[in-house]
């Protein structure tokens, strides 16, 4: 028998990083992009299924992030997990995400997380090197290399998360 | 196994019963006989931590005691309870209040719409209107409201825990809009810094509202068509109430399975059983009775009114026709009918007409200028009134000229020559002058008595028995003309003649004759009616003689004449 469970999914960075589009090729839609501005969130729905159990994820997309606006962390509260969505063109993005996930950490106590370097397909513009993301992949942080564009490393970073929750979740289910 | 709890290093522990049935075997190893060491030495303590622990984990055997812990702390000094519990009961009383309100409200609001029913009246108009029959209106109106769907959310993640939904209603994909749904409440809150207890508890889209109501973990969001009571949102409350204290554990644990939250379809699927009011079927009633007083006060004050204006009019209709008056001004003064025309004397006396239209007297005035009226009617009965004919004479009009009939004295008809003339609407007087006996009225009773003839037979005056009988018949007919002659004012005058044939002698035949009007005068005279005068007379001696024996014999005979007399002419003085 399947089990069904649903999942909080946060997608964070800073703005223009891709996020939307990054959800747009992965997901089934209902709302528009335009509550992204005004309520600072949009919502969206992917189903995957995982060995017996299928896993809803709810995909929150938060506004992104810039100098002047903050992403609201609040809607991280509940969440099962987070990605944060870094530009790979653009240093700057990553600074932002690690704000971001000092306090989605805060906000999102031990939710796994995975750090998402988008846009690799610009190859003649990548400034994120290897050498600036070791750091944290010694810290043990999940990194996915992705090109919204091409579709190339999307689904591999949605259903990575998506075991890393289920594999929090099972002792607890088990206990049940 | 921590060493705090090792029994204390002493020498060997003292043995116990087993190596004393069995000496002969091998030694208990270290460990185990540390722990039998603890167990004879601590055993009772042991047992007693074990009880304790298993007394904290049963809330029922704790709860005396902290119902009494609080009892003697609230007995002591409330103030720390209440101080620690006002944060939570705070809001949630003041919550319960403003509901309370609000739910009162809406019921005076509703108890005043129905008192005066101005909306069942538009309702009825809206029937009449649109061709719809009004309980079809009733009923579309008072549809007040119909939960479409309830949304039953995690309010941590805004993870959808059950949806239920009316057939009818088109849903967006639930789990998504319970998402949006939490993701709105924290907008709200966070946008305009309230309270994380505080909540957007109504969202209102045209006809649509969407309720919000909040548990410890969980959200209820009821999604409205219309207008609900406010008891809807206690309902709602009480729903939550219920969930969260059934699934008090899986919200603790929640981790996104959403399967155990299916037990709690009965109780959403409750909220929308709620969903169509009752229409007031006492609207129609108390506005049919509103209605039928309205009817009845204007009836009563109405009617009389328009009963009262219908008989001025019928009478006012019934003056117009009336001969002799022309009405040329009617109308109402200080609530006083006055009618004003001309009339002429003769004609009916206007307030006699009152009665027959069921008009008091006192309701209305006339007011008439006297006239002469040019109607046939009225110019003869002028005529009749100045001419004063006898019975005898009949006046009539053939155009203006004035026509007198009859028998009258030669002073009457004189009269009438130089009066006639002189009356308003006669143009001049034609007479036709009769005979009393003449007279229509009298010429077939003259006719009658004159008929009678009794034979004699030859040189006879004596009556025989047919000749008796005869005289009868004669009396009855006399009595007839003279009753009638009375009425008309004229006196009758009998004359009994006596007749003859011409055979013998012509003084025999003149004293036969003679005898024989005698005779019959004789024989009739008691039979007459009082007052009659009677006279006798020989018939002339005939001229020519009689042809057959036949003729001869009808003139052996006696009849009678009658003759009117007009009344002596009364002398004016």
């Amino acid at each position: 028998m399947t089990t069904v469970l649903q999942k909080k999914v946060c997608m964070l960075g800073a703005v223009g990083v891709g996020k939307t589009s990054l959800v747009r090729r992965f997901v089934e839609s209902i709302f528009s992009d335009r509550y992204l501005a005004t309520v600072g969130v949009k919502i969206d729905r992917k189903s995957v299924n995982l060995g017996a159990t299928q896993l809803s994820l709810m995909l929150w997309d938060l506004q992104g992030e810039t100098e002047h606006q903050q992403t609201r962390v609040e809607y991280l509260r509940g969440a099962g997990g987070y990605l944060i969505v870094v530009d790979a063109t653009r240093t700057s993005t990553l600074e932002t995400a690690l704000s971001l996930q000092q306090r989605a950490a805060s906000a999102a106590p031990g939710a796994p997380l995975t750090l998402v370097i988008n846009k690799v397909d610009l190859a003649d513009q990548i400034a994120v090197s290897d050498a600036l993301l070791e750091p944290l992949r010694a810290r043990g942080w999940p990194i996915v290399r992705t090109s919204a564009r091409s579709g190339l490393g999307v689904e591999e970073a949605f259903l990575g998360l998506a075991q890393r929750m289920l594999a929090t979740t099972a002792p607890l289910a088990e206990e049940r | 196994m921590t060493p705090e709890v090792q029994a204390p290093k002493r020498a060997e522990p003292p043995r116990s019963d087993p190596p004393r049935v069995d000496p002969s075997g091998p030694p208990a190893s270290a460990p185990d006989a540390l722990a039998r060491l603890r167990g004879i030495i601590l055993g009772r303590e042991r047992d007693a931590i074990r009880r304790l622990e298993r007394k904290l984990e049963d809330p029922d055997a704790l709860s005396p005691v902290v119902e009494r812990a609080l009892t003697a702390s609230v007995r002591r000094d409330p103030k720390p309870l209440a101080d620690a519990l006002f944060p939570v009961m705070g809001p949630a009383i003041r919550r319960a209040i403003s509901q309370a309100l609000a739910g009162m409200m809406q019921s005076v609001n509703q108890a005043l719409e129905h008192t005066f029913s101005l909306r069942g009246l538009a309702w009825r108009w809206e029937a009449i209107r649109t061709g719809t029959s009004f309980a079809e209106v009733v009923l579309r109106h008072s549809l007040l409201y119909r939960v479409e769907q309830v949304f039953l959310v995690h309010r941590e993640s805004g993870l959808l825990l059950q949806h239920v939904t009316t057939p009818s209603t088109a849903a967006q994909p639930p789990d998504m809009v319970a998402g949006m749904l939490t993701a709105i409440q924290d907008f709200t809150r966070d946008s305009f810094g309230v309270a994380q207890e505080e909540m957007l508890e109504t969202m209102q889209v045209g006809e649509l509202t969407v309720w919000v109501e909040q548990g410890a973990r969980t959200l209820l969001a009821a999604v409205i068509r219309g207008h609900a009571p406010y008891e809807f949102r206690g309902e709602l409350q009480r729903a939550i109430e219920a969930i969260e204290g059934e699934h008090a554990n899986e919200l603790l644990r929640f981790q996104g399975d959403a399967s155990p939250f299916l037990r709690s379809r009965p109780t959403l699927d409750a909220l929308l059983l709620m969903e169509a009011r009752e229409p007031d079927r006492r609207a129609p009633w108390r506005t049919y009775g509103l209605l039928t007083v309205a009817v009845l006060l204007l009836a009563v004050l109405l009617v009389p009114r328009f009963l009262r204006e219908r008989r001025w009019h019928a009478y006012l209709d019934r003056l117009r026709d009336e001969p002799g008056i022309i009405v040329t001004d009617a109308g109402k003064q200080n609530g006083h009918y006055v009618v004003r025309g001309l009339r002429d004397p003769l004609a009916r006396d206007p307030a006699t007409l009152l009665a027959d239209q069921r008009l008091e007297a006192g309701t209305v005035t006339g007011r008439w200028e006297p006239y002469v009226a040019l109607l046939p009617q009225f110019i003869l009965s002028r005529a009749t009134r100045a001419l004063a004919p006898p019975p005898t004479i009949g006046l009539r009009l053939v155009a203006d000229t004035l026509v007198a009939t009859g028998a009258g004295s030669d002073a009457w008809f004189a009269r009438a020559r130089t009066l006639a003339p002189a009356l308003a609407g006669v143009g001049s007087l034609s007479v036709e002058r009769r005979q009393p006996r003449e007279l229509p009225q009298l010429l077939p009773l003259v006719s009658a008595v004159e008929s009678h003839r009794i034979l004699f037979p030859t040189g006879v005056a004596l009556l025989d028995s047919a000749g008796s009988s005869e005289v009868t018949a004669i009396a009855a007919d006399v009595a007839r003309l003279d009753s009638v002659a009375r009425g008309l004012g004229l006196t009758l005058q009998l004359t009994v003649i006596g007749s003859a044939d011409d055979q013998g002698n012509a003084d025999a035949n003149e004293w036969l004759r003679l005898q024989r009007a005698d005779a019959l005068r004789g024989r009739m005279g008691p039979s007459l009616p009082p007052g009659i005068e009677i006279g006798a007379e020989p018939a002339p001696a005939d001229a020519t003689p009689a042809i057959s024996d036949a003729e001869r014999a009808l003139r052996r005979a006696a009849t009678v004449r009658a003759d009117l007399a007009l009344p002596p002419e009364p002398v004016i003085p």
